[in-house]
């Protein structure tokens, strides 16, 4: 009973964190390439993935990109956010699944930028009905390496923070 | 971080440089280009591209406005009635393939061949 109200804490702590993150990134100045981000709230993603089970995980994602939306964004920005979100959340689960022990957070955290970008600029495709966007996405591969390195480090010292205060769900639940 | 890690940025990096020497193929080759402004997937208008070409558009359908300026051989918006404004931040297009899109108001610029 104690646990589970400390994991339901964590995973709100995770979700408002997320939220958070996007609103900070929302006041930087953009990327001059089309749909190229930070993706701050990736941080929160990542956390999720390393310390809880893959249903807690969907949860955070569908809820703060659900929320981030309703309070920042519009119907379509829920549409784009999510698919990008949960696209991205599966292959950085398949990562940490199948090559934990060869790669580091850093990759997850590229990969994830990449599938995220993918399902945005797939939906966008089918949304917009024109293909030429695709045209976007050397671009957005490019800059997936630096911003996935910065998110990727940041989660690996906040995981060490989390680690020495034992919080770690995944077995627990 | 690992020695993995920097192998799998050269594959993405590479993945990335042969997608760009593709489009750039694609795109290559003189010949006269125009703007091509669709909503929503349907096309509103479509003007020529040359250094001369100096107009400036509103676009708008249900209350969504992106103005649009043509000028010195590029295009551009302005403005935009957007949440996010990502359009009006993204650098003039004066390329074949370049385009400049508005996903919340469904509007894509687009610099094309006129063939």
């Amino acid at each position: 009973m104690k646990n589970n109200t400390k994991k339901l804490v964590y995973i709100s702590m995770l979700v408002t964190q997320a939220m958070i993150l996007s609103y900070i990134e929302s006041l930087l100045p953009a990327i001059p390439i089309q749909g190229a981000k930070l993706g701050l709230a990736n941080i929160a993603t990542v956390l999720a993935l390393s310390t809880l089970n893959f249903k807690s995980c969907l949860l955070i994602v569908i809820a703060r990109t659900l929320l981030t939306g309703l309070l920042f964004g519009n119907m379509a920005s829920i549409i784009y956010s999510m698919t990008g979100g949960v696209l991205s959340l599966l292959a950085m689960y398949l990562i940490i699944k199948l090559l934990r022990n060869e790669l580091s957070l850093v990759s997850v955290s590229i990969v994830g930028a990449i599938f995220h970008n993918l399902g945005q600029l797939g939906i966008a495709i089918l949304i917009l009905s024109n293909p030429k966007l695709a045209i976007l996405l050397p671009y957005l591969f490019i800059i997936a390496i630096p911003t996935g390195l910065f998110v990727g480090l940041v989660s690996n010292y906040l995981l060490k923070y989390l680690s020495k205060n034992n919080f770690n769900y995944k077995n627990n639940r | 971080m690992k020695k993995k890690d920097l192998i799998l940025m050269a594959i993405v990096l590479i993945i990335a440089v042969i997608g760009l020497l593709f489009s750039h193929i694609y795109s290559s080759g003189a010949a006269e280009l125009k703007v091509v402004i669709t909503i929503d997937g349907e096309v509103f208008r479509e003007i020529p591209l040359t250094e001369d070409t100096n107009e400036e558009i509103r676009v708008e359908q249900n209350g969504d406005i992106n103005i649009v300026i043509i000028d010195s051989g590029a295009v551009r918006i302005v403005e935009a009635t957007c949440p996010d404004q990502i359009c009006v931040y993204t650098t003039p297009a004066d390329e074949n393939g370049e385009m400049i899109v508005c996903l919340p108001n469904k509007v894509i610029v687009e610099v094309t061949r006129n063939d």
